[in-house]
């Protein structure tokens, strides 16, 4: 009887603190303010990043409050959190579910409940292009990512020595362009163009060609001293396997992956620790301390951990996102649109050649002062100030954002 | 005074350990949830529209945890229901794929549903291993087999498909229909009477005449008719099936069984609505909690400390009768 009395308790104290800081009845402003659901798949440090962007610059520069959801990872958790959002009131949702079926799924929900919905995803989803509420996509553009890559890539083969190199990427997944890997793909192509130009090699193959094969193996360069492995994909059966013993043989002197350097970090450290053989990793990262530790951290042949990156400007795509969307809530849903049909917004990464160049691109996205996209900027993507704008400004807007020293030099 | 203080202390005691007690917690519960939270919400939470999607979410997990109850109230714990349901709605979406044919799906939805329910049960009472441990290997298995099927790709359904058949009330029907089915069996049949004796004491209940191995095939196999109706509400609500669809579903089921009042030890403290008001309760907390602004990841841990919370308020085993290990 004790027992359940303390649970009773328990759970009235639970509910209690949770009623008296929920905001039900907060944030009652002159003006109501537009409530927007955020269906992320994100959780962590990086996560914490956005979020606090999306609640200190966004949020009172475009009056807006967000319900943000729990880590989520298909279209079945997507409208289950826009369906509880669409009963909370919220007007528009912005997901992160790029699965082709989330994005029809939700903007059809979307379209259903009257909502506007965008998605950061670097494809369009052209089935669900012509729903009046469904404002596009936003996302890392292939070509431009497949640049960055050439470009960070380029500066580690730039110190005159004959460099051999792992290429892991899921570059093949689904065959390739148009089907989520497109990044991928652009990012390995703008690799072997770089290996190619520097060393002028001649491949068996065209390089379209040599990306599509499903089996990871060494592609003939025709250079006796320059080795290239490529790994095109995951989820293939057999391929990890093949992949991993000449993982493990250190059979070359860049890592270069199109994904997060952390995932591959540890595993190199081995191999770098057996062999003694310094291998340097080029990998996708964003402003984060996990790559601040990646550039500063030494590996066990005394380099970095992480030599070059390609960073993703997440609150690039974060404040973009939801200028349209201000926009669209403010009745010019037409003007972000096409002739009536949504848009791919490209974000273009940043190309990181060094610990160097990282240190000045750790210093953005910190504060009002250090975003790349801050309340002064964001105000000149708002129909509602300059009636002129249209898709094609923030077009214009993302291009101006592709490079980084100008940003940089924007903000010292 | 002292007296009819000892007496009303001794009252409430014993209406705490009653049976009546441990059916009404639960609903009371829910009512009390969903009262606080419109009127932390000024009414927002008690619009058709919020309790019309707060019932369309707790109805996978309702349809799938009604047809665990029977196996819940024999004492056993089944693991598996998650996995075969997502992989029945994985089957069953390629097969209308191939044929267009909605009652084949469905069909092959029940049918898939029954097999692999009856292949766990079966497996259990020939080797004689605990439906857990049977049901632990079961769930690997079939989302092996159902990473095999898809790889990194999904089923998906037609849309059309998907909107007719909610434009047409089919999770709302299906459910009906099954809940009805299983009430029935589970409180007016000699099946529901038998697995609840065989959760109270299966000693006993054996000594009585009551096969294990047969009640335990049957209520598998009910089990298995929850999961195929699950399968099609999954591939009705979700439109599509990934290897990450409804991950959870297991856990889910598991968390509403308890939520709902059901005794984790079953036998007659088993109540066949329990997963349907659990699973509605989750959904009422999970709304509630967005719609006061409480952040999505302090509302895991709410849930998870609730969960605690109530099963050490509602879980005992009965004194009445010695425990099955003695």
């Amino acid at each position: 009887m004790k027992k359940a009395w303390m649970s009773f308790w328990v759970c009235l104290m639970i509910m209690g603190s949770l009623f008296a800081n929920g905001s039900g009845e907060k944030g009652k402003t002159a003006s109501p303010k537009f409530k927007i659901a955020v269906a992320t798949i994100f959780e962590g440090e990086n996560w914490e990043i956005q979020k606090s962007y999306y609640e200190h610059e966004l949020g009172p520069t475009l009056n807006m409050e967000f319900m943000f959801s729990e880590k989520l990872s298909d279209a079945n958790g997507l409208v289950d959190f826009m369906e509880k959002a669409y009963a909370a009131g919220c007007q528009g949702t912005i997901s992160y579910v790029t699965s082709n079926d989330a994005v029809a799924q939700g903007a059809r929900k979307a379209e259903e409940w009257g909502m506007y919905f965008i998605t950061q995803n670097s494809a369009l989803n052209k089935t669900v292009a012509g729903l009046s509420h469904n404002l596009g996509h936003c996302g890392a553009s292939a070509t431009g990512m497949g640049d960055a890559y050439a470009d960070a890539f380029g500066k580690l083969l730039s110190d005159g020595k004959n460099h051999s190199v792992y290429i892991f990427s899921g570059a093949a997944v689904g065959g390739a362009i148009g089907q989520g890997a497109a990044s991928h793909y652009y990012s390995v192509y703008g690799m072997l163009s770089a290996m190619q130009k520097r060393y002028n090699l001649t491949y068996s193959q065209s390089i379209d060609a040599i990306i599509n094969n499903q089996n990871p193996g060494e592609v003939k360069t025709g250079n006796a001293n320059v080795k290239i492995y490529i790994y095109p994909g995951l989820d293939i059966p057999g391929a990890i396997k093949s992949a991993q013993s000449q993982f493990q043989s250190g059979d070359y002197d860049i890592f270069a992956a199109v994904f997060n350097y952390s995932s591959f970090a540890n595993a190199l450290s081995g191999v770098e620790s057996s062999l003694n053989k310094d291998i340097k990793i080029i990998g996708t990262a964003s402003i984060e301390a996990q790559t601040a530790t990646g550039f500063s951290t030494l590996d066990p042949t005394g380099d970095t951990i992480l030599n070059a990156a390609v960073i993703n400007p997440l609150n690039v795509a974060n404040g973009i996102c939801a200028s349209i969307m201000y926009n669209a809530l403010t009745g010019h849903a037409d003007a972000m649109r096409d002739n009536g049909s949504a848009v791919l917004f490209k974000v273009n990464p940043w190309a990181c050649s060094g610990a160097d160049v990282y240190k000045g691109i750790s210093k953005l996205d910190k504060s009002h002062e250090t975003y790349v996209l801050n309340s002064e900027d964001l105000k000149k993507l708002l129909c509602v100030n300059d009636p002129g704008v249209t898709f094609k400004t923030m077009e214009k807007k993302l291009l101006e954002l592709a490079d980084v020293n100008a940003i940089l030099a924007a903000k010292s | 005074m002292e007296n009819t203080k000892a007496e009303f202390s001794r009252k409430l005691r014993k209406f705490a350990e009653s049976r009546l007690f441990a059916q009404l917690l639960p609903i009371v519960f829910l009512v009390v949830l969903a009262i606080c939270f419109s009127i932390a919400t000024h009414g927002r939470f008690s619009k058709p529209t919020s309790l019309k999607i707060i019932l369309d979410q707790a109805l996978i997990v309702g349809t799938v945890s009604t047809g665990a109850a029977f196996i819940f109230a024999s004492g056993n714990v089944n693991l598996a229901m998650g996995a075969t349901s997502v992989l029945t709605a994985t089957i069953a979406g390629m097969v209308y794929n191939a044929t267009g044919s909605f009652p084949v799906m469905v069909i092959v939805a029940i049918g898939l549903g029954i097999a692999l329910m009856v292949a766990a049960a079966l497996l259990s009472t020939l080797l004689n291993v605990r439906v857990m441990f049977v049901t632990i290997v079961m769930m690997t298995l079939l989302v092996s087999v159902q990473q095999s099927i898809l790889g990194g790709s999904n089923v998906s359904i037609a849309y059309e498909l998907t909107s007719s058949l909610k434009d047409a009330g089919f999770p709302y029907i299906a459910f009906s229909l099954f809940f009805v089915l299983s009430f029935v069996l589970f409180n007016w049949t000699r099946t529901g009477r038998s697995l609840k004796m065989l959760g109270t004491n299966r000693v006993c209940a054996e000594q009585t005449g009551i096969s294990f191995q047969k009640y335990l095939l049957q209520a598998f196999i009910i089990a298995g008719v929850g999961c195929g109706i699950g399968a099609l509400l999954i591939i009705t609500r979700s439109g599509s099936i990934g290897t990450g669809t409804m991950s959870s579903l297991n856990m889910d089921c598991m968390l509403a069984m308890v939520l709902g009042g059901m005794s984790i030890f079953g036998g007659s403290r088993s109540f066949v609505y329990a997963g349907i008001i659990g699973s509605l309760t989750v959904c009422v907390l999970n709304q509630g909690l967005l719609m006061i602004n409480v952040d999505s990841t302090l509302i895991q841990g709410v849930r998870g400390v609730l969960f605690l919370v109530l099963v050490c308020t509602s879980q005992k085993r009965p004194k009445g009768l010695p425990a099955p290990e003695g």
